[in-house]
């Protein structure tokens, strides 16, 4: 995003154009016919049959009779505004269409985004065009209206204060001030009501860690930029702790090559992590054997003891006093309390790990859920109204919440999808998706996020906002909720001297504000008692929010439900992941079904053998066996040898949930002892790789390549002394040919930086939402058909436990020489003058021997007419992009799209292309920084810069297909006694 | 042509025919109502036939996803079969011209029908590269012609492009020379012809062919040229369907010995067929005297020789990725003899390999089950080859990341049983309506037992 590119804002709430077509139009799949129907089709019909010219039926267009100032069709406009797709709060710039949202990039300016955005993120504004939402309020599964269901919640929560019992207010971590303001309203006015808060994936301890240390219950900020050493006891930070775009961002900053010093970051895991996969150091630890660990770095801290591995650490960390950063991601007390200890007698207090503006990302309580359950086991509870969670998937004791919740009369859904709560609720206030909707939120003290509308809301929903405020007597509109409450409050919080309207407008505008941060009373340190903990040994499960998708809540998003996993390349799926060893011991091998019993529960699983993971334990993912999911059964292409994604009755994937247990109220996911045996059942594994290393298999490797030198690594002490380390050199390319293409305006180049990689797929995502990539389904992807245009590579180096990972974003190279193009016999496949490898759709036959040409396997071919039915869902589709029919080849374009728009506004302006006015998606998306693209003609731009780097190279160099793509050795921060040299 | 065979060479014919009983016996076939057995042949040709039709319509309406490519294996049993198809039919030409040119004589009885067999082989090959492609309606593209797409031309670059004018070409001309060769036999099939369509029919086909000393004289020169042109399509047209790999970056395919390992094979697999083909022919149709022994020997010999040639260039291919010091190429070798599809190899190696070997002795080449029963195991082993090389060579190429395996379709499966559906019903019509024997050829090496014992 360039500076100049203005962003739009709604100041009133219906801008937004009119919406041209609405939810409740588009049921085309209705068989129903009426009289009328028939009558109005016989009409049609006969008039196309005679006029010979339709086009399909216009169910209501309706023109701009006046058209908008500063509108203009087929040109995009920015709207500033915050997701909510997974509680981090990063800021976005919202790609708007003809009134309607299509692509969501990170906000450059957003403290928390930077400019980056995740994956779940990204994916997430599909669903805001998700035909199966909940459009209108229910009352006991009817569709009813706002009037009504307002009568009856206000009847009701009456009766209930009235009998004595309790209205409970059960919510995800509340972070809008505003939404917090009529809480406390609701509350006051109902006596007898509590409001409970949980997070999915619960981050309790570390509060209740520092409740105990500090004697608040807070989440402080880390800042990953300051920290030159890091500790991360299984906190998968750069992929789905807290705020791992943030972090992404941060923890880059503290890794420029360039200076003298670049950040050490160790991970002790039991699984393995993106994080750990970028790890310096990676040192794998049972649950059991991390809590030992963590107390003896504490112990050795304390009193310079000796304990091997913990005593190397403890050095380092002393080394890097007040610089250094240690977190952990276990939801365990003691641990944290642990941590709690070690960050400050490290000092790192008010550096590293910030009080003062701590973070509202989460603040759930599990005692409080414990509490609850108590409650409602014990019948006083009269009134349920449940928000942004779904605790009969989320708590292990859902099944018994369930049951509770038969009991309770009154029960309230705020939620915009059926969900397995929802469906035991009496009342659905369905929410609008975020893109449709208002909020404020301090997701960190001191900054304020504004959310707004970008589309005229698609059905009649509303926030929970407004039935809270409504019910407790503040009967507004959406953003005058919102905007009334700041108008009181906004002379104690603002910074500088605007006045409100101009702040307001300021907060719409640039999507948030820095304010006063609220801080938060943090007591004297205070050692704090450790519970003796009773570490279980043996096979445990480790249960882990899986990157793409969390904690289920975007289950039915098919984006993510096609994301491979970035370490395991699974899609569609979770697993039982095991370790070759422990594998190997049980007698199982990849794709067998496993039973996997604890506290007499249990779950049918696939085994997937991971690499790189503790033999002690069975990692599985979170976030699957959603209800609602059942909807991808007949998901992708139809034919006769087609197997459907899933079986009938069955979800994606299968719920775990129940098999976690709880320390002491606290939710524990990992340390759950398990049992497995065999079913003798197997199961299709969709996996987008599988192979897995760059080394040749034992018995087809020649003796004169046992590794493919893909990947060029390097350390960063070696890297100082030469930065040319690592990299593959013997590979002179001589050529007979002449160079008789010049690129003599543009020539585009991108380069990769293998060392900011952190493999988190963002830039999959982005690509897919640019490029109208479509879903193919599980039985696809296992047939290997996936139609990613960017795929990232994994390979393993390493035996054991002890693995390297290396990720290795792929794409189309571009190659100056293409081996694709002479192979096609109907040049469907060309060079542009400005270096580009072209694909014309509409002229492509598909032979496919351009794909087979390819060394680097990058083209993707259209094996059917994949599905576009949902015209709901088709409004998400990028304008600029052809949606590809069957039977023709496609690829990475380099977002064609995007360079030529740039060029052409270069070009009205009268001004030359500036380096970095174009950004690719996956570019703009990566929260890495990672890759660099822009005009190799043009001298100072970076991308010239990076070619001529002693790291960059191309992978297959020796072809001489000259791609225009490259690489960049991947630099470590570790001690290695042989210095770069082949990845294997 | 001459026409004297030396007596003390084995005769070419035996049976003691005359002129009048060789006409009998070939216009005879045509003249009766076809046997129970031809019956029987063409119904099975024609089921498979009718499933292969089936599988190619759902397959177009549906999309090529009905087959088991995937992104890595973006080819499989379409251009196997295509190039197996064209290699069937180098046996055809081979036989009716090259060996027409060198004057060898026993060609005479088996010419015919080994150069129908081309004609059927190219029409079946030619399918494939059409309904390979992901939008076969626009097929069409791939002919450069004037037009109003620009004009749009195709890539002359494009080995695809080349195989569109070899193909054609190849058809074109076997069609043509077969055809020519026919007219004298079409022109005594309307003079014996009893009905008055089938009079007009044949009459119109043998283009008034007169039978007068200056018709023949003509029709020779003719037939001679043709011969000529069609010689050395023999070698250009597999040479250039080894091209489409040959040209490729992919090892395993990037190879230079490609075209004369291709025509060798080519020429193995044809003779193979052909051999399949006639002592299928001549047990159902009764030709033993016209196709003898001799020939069948005649033909076990090439396959030796082509087989040879065969054997030789997979050492070769062997011995150049070692030497080469490429290590992808290396791997491509070792992969397929010993990864995922080394059955595949395997399969590939005992069949064209072994097979040949036992033709060295006189008692098996003679032994006519024996014979058909190898010459079955030729084909097998030379689709295989066509299979190893694509699919091997793709499944795993350079990006490990992007190894995949392939299985099969039914669609695929049923559109390769189609291919030999149409290749059989072709051929049993072939030799129901056709003369299977090229009367005016055979007639000139029969050995005449004049009055003094010598020729007539």
């Amino acid at each position: 995003m360039n500076k100049e590119k203005k962003y739009w804002m709604n100041k009133d709430e219906t801008t937004v154009g009119e919406p041209v077509v609405g939810p409740a139009d588009l049921q085309t799949t209705s068989t129903e016919w009426n009289r009328r129907d028939f009558l109005k089709t016989a009409g049609f019909s006969l008039a196309a049959f005679m006029t010979a010219c339709s086009k399909t039926p216009v169910n209501k267009a309706i023109p701009f009779l006046i058209q908008p100032e500063e509108i203009i069709p087929g040109k995009a406009y920015w709207y500033s505004s915050t997701s909510h797709a997974c509680g981090s709060g990063c800021g976005v710039l919202v790609k708007n269409r003809d009134s309607r949202p299509i692509k969501l990039e990170g906000n450059p300016d957003h403290p928390a985004s930077q400019g980056g955005l995740c994956p779940v993120c990204q994916a997430s504004v599909i669903e805001l065009y998700d035909s199966k939402r909940i459009y209108n309020p229910q009352i006991f599964r009817q569709d009813s209206t706002w009037a009504a269901l307002d009568s009856f919640v206000l009847k009701n929560l009456n009766k209930t204060r009235k009998q004595g019992k309790k209205i409970v207010l059960l919510t995800e971590t509340i972070t809008s001030p505003s939404n917090k303001f009529y809480i406390k309203k609701f509350l006051k006015k109902y006596a007898n009501a509590s409001h409970v808060e949980y997070d999915p994936i619960s981050y309790s301890a570390i509060l209740d860690a520092h409740e105990v240390n500090y004697g608040t219950r807070f989440l402080p900020q880390y800042d990953f930029e300051k920290a030159d050493m890091i500790l991360s006891l299984d906190a998968d930070f750069l992929g789905t702790w807290l705020s791992p775009t943030q972090f992404t961002k941060d923890y880059r900053k503290n890794r420029n090559l360039d200076s003298k010093h670049i950040s050490k970051h160790i991970q002790v895991e039991s699984r393995l992590s993106v994080t750990g996969a970028k790890a310096d150091e990676r040192i794998v630890k049972s649950p059991a054997e991390m809590l030992q660990l963590v107390k003896d770095i504490e112990n050795t801290l304390q009193s310079n003891g000796e304990h091997g591995i913990a005593t190397k650490i403890a050095k380092a960390l002393k080394h890097y006093k007040g610089k250094s950063l240690v977190i952990s991601g276990v939801n365990d007390i003691g641990i944290q309390i642990l941590v709690n200890r070690i960050n400050k007698s490290l000092g790192n207090i008010g550096k590293t790990v910030l009080h003062n503006n701590p973070s509202f990302q989460k603040g759930g309580s599990d005692n409080a859920v414990s509490q609850l359950l108590t409650d409602m086991e014990s019948g006083n509870v009269g009134a349920l109204l449940i928000a942004g969670v779904n605790p009969v998937y989320d708590l292990p004791e859902g099944e018994s919440f369930g049951e509770y919740m038969k009991t309770i009369p009154t029960k309230i859904s705020f939620s915009g999808k059926q969900n397995e709560t929802a469906e035991l609720c009496n009342v659905i206030c369905p929410l609008p998706h975020y893109l449709e909707s208002w909020s404020d939120d301090e997701f960190t003290s001191g900054i304020l996020s504004m959310t707004q509308p970008t589309i005229q809301v698609l059905g009649d929903t509303r926030t929970f906002r407004k039935s809270i405020g409504g019910w407790t007597g503040y009967e507004d509109g959406e953003r005058n909720l919102i905007r009334n409450y700041w108008k009181k409050i906004y002379t104690t919080r603002k910074k500088g001297s605007q006045s409100f309207n101009r702040w307001w407008d300021n907060l719409v505008h640039d999507g948030f504000v820095m304010i006063k941060p609220k801080s938060v009373s943090v007591g004297r340190f205070k050692k704090g008692q450790l519970e003796k903990t009773l570490a279980k040994n043996g096979l445990v499960l480790v249960a882990y929010p899986s990157l793409q998708m969390l904690d289920g809540r975007h289950a039915e998003n098919p984006w993510l439900q096609e994301l491979p996993d970035p370490i395991s390349k699974l899609t569609w799926d979770n697993a039982a992941n095991l370790s070759p060893k422990k594998a190997k011991e049980l007698g199982v091998s990849q794709s067998d079904v496993i039973q996997v019993k604890a506290n007499g529960k249990s779950v049918e699983l696939p085994v997937y053998i991971q690499e790189g993971q503790s033999d002690d334990v069975v990692a599985v993912s979170l976030g699957y066996g959603r209800k609602g999911t059942e909807r991808f059964k007949n998901l992708g292409p139809d034919w006769i040898q087609k197997k459907a994604t899933l079986a009938e009755g069955e979800l994606v994937g299968e719920r775990i949930n129940h098999l976690l247990e709880r320390k002491e109220n606290i939710l524990s996911y990992s340390g759950v002892s398990v049992s497995i045996s065999k079913t003798g059942k197997t199961a299709d594994l969709a996996l987008t790789q599988t192979y897995n290393t760059l080394k040749n298999p034992e018995n087809t490797a020649p003796p004169s390549m046992k590794v493919r030198p893909f990947i060029q690594e390097t350390t960063f002490e070696a890297y100082k002394k030469d930065p040319s380390s690592g990299a593959h050199r013997g590979h002179q390319v001589v050529t007979l040919w002449r160079d008789d293409h010049p690129y003599e305006k543009h020539h585009w180049g991108m380069a990769i930086d293998l060392g900011a990689c952190t493999g988190c797929s963002a830039c999959v995502i982005s690509c897919q939402v640019e490029n109208n990539v479509p879903v193919v389904g599980k039985d696809e992807v296992f047939r290997r058909r996936d139609m990613a245009w960017m795929r990232i590579d994994r390979y393993y180096s390493g035996e054991g436990t002890d693995v390297d990972v290396a990720f290795q974003p792929m794409l189309c190279q571009h190659c100056d020489n293409s081996p694709c193009e002479p192979v096609c016999p109907v040049l469907a496949t060309v060079h542009s003058s400005e270096g580009l490898n072209q694909q014309i759709y509409n002229r492509c036959v598909g032979t496919r021997f351009c794909a087979n040409n390819c060394p680097y396997k990058v083209r993707r071919f259209n094996w059917f007419d994949y599905a576009h039915d949902d015209e709901l869902e088709n409004m998400v589709l990028n304008p600029d992009v052809t949606v590809r029919s069957r039977g023709v080849m496609e690829k990475c374009s380099m977002c064609i799209q995007r360079i030529q728009e740039a060029k052409i506004e270069a070009k009205a302006k009268g001004i030359p292309l500036a380096d970095g006015d174009i950004k690719l998606a996956c570019q703009q998306s990566c929260p890495a920084d990672a890759i660099t693209f822009g005009d190799l003609n043009d001298p100072e731009s970076d991308i010239s810069k990076l070619v001529e780097d002693p790291r960059h190279y191309h992978v297959l160099e020796e072809l001489n297909a000259r791609p225009t793509v490259g690489y960049l050795t991947m630099v470590r921060n570790r001690e290695d006694e042989n210095e770069g040299g082949h990845h294997g | 042509m001459a026409n004297h065979v030396d007596s003390v060479r084995e005769p070419l014919v035996h049976g003691n025919k005359n002129l009048k009983t060789i006409t009998n016996d070939v216009l005879g076939i045509m003249e009766q109502k076809p046997t129970r057995l031809w019956w029987a042949g063409f119904l099975i040709a024609l089921s498979a036939l009718t499933l292969g039709i089936v599988a190619v319509s759902y397959q177009i309406m549906t999309g090529i996803g009905t087959w088991g490519l995937n992104k890595t294996v973006g080819w499989a049993f379409d251009i196997t079969n295509f190039v197996f198809w064209v290699g069937i039919g180098h046996a055809g030409t081979l036989i009716s011209a090259i060996l027409f040119l060198f004057r060898q004589k026993w060609r005479t009885s088996i010419n015919r029908s080994a150069e129908a067999m081309t004609i059927i082989a190219v029409m079946c090959a030619g399918i494939f590269p059409i309904i390979h492609m992901g939008r076969p309606w626009m097929a069409y593209w791939m002919f450069p012609y004037p037009n109003t797409r620009g004009p749009l031309w195709i890539n002359f670059r494009s080995p695809l492009a080349w195989d569109v004018f070899a193909i054609s070409t190849y058809l074109i001309i076997s069609a043509v020379f077969w055809y020519i060769g026919m007219i004298p036999d079409l022109a005594t099939v309307r003079d014996r012809a009893k009905t008055k369509i089938k009079k007009a029919i044949f009459g119109f086909m043998s283009f008034g062919w007169s039978g007068s000393f200056r018709t023949w004289h003509r029709y020779e020169t003719v037939y001679g040229l043709l011969a000529g042109l069609a010689a050395p399509l023999v070698v250009s047209v597999h040479t250039i369907v080894s091209f489409d790999f040959a040209t490729s970056a992919i090892p395993g395919w990037h190879t230079t010995t490609f075209p004369p390992y291709f025509v060798a094979g080519a020429v193995f697999s044809g003779f193979a067929m052909v051999l399949t083909l006639l002592l299928i022919a001549r047990k159902a149709m009764r030709l033993e005297e016209y196709i003898t022994v001799k020939h069948v020997e005649n033909m076990t010999k090439v396959i030796i020789l082509t087989g040879g040639i065969v054997t030789l260039s997979y050492a070769t291919e062997f011995f150049m990725a070692w030497y080469s010091g490429n290590g992808y190429e290396q791997f491509v070798f070792l992969n397929r003899a010993m990864g995922p599809f080394a059955w595949a190899y395997w399969i590939m190696v005992g069949c064209n390999l072994l097979t040949p070997q036992f033709f060295w002795f006189k008692k098996i080449r003679t032994n006519m089950m024996m014979v058909f029963i190898l010459s079955i195991f030729i084909n097998i082993g030379m689709w295989f080859e066509r299979f190893v090389i694509i699919v091997t060579s793709l499944h795993r190429d350079f990006l490990p990341s992007a190894w995949a395996m392939y299985t099969p379709t039914y669609v695929e499966i049923a559109t390769l049983i189609g291919s030999f559906g149409l290749f059989f019903t072709l051929f049993m019509l072939f030799i129901r309506y056709l003369p299977i024997i090229s009367i005016g050829e055979v007639k000139s090496v029969l050995q005449f037992k004049g009055r003094n014992g010598s020729g007539k």
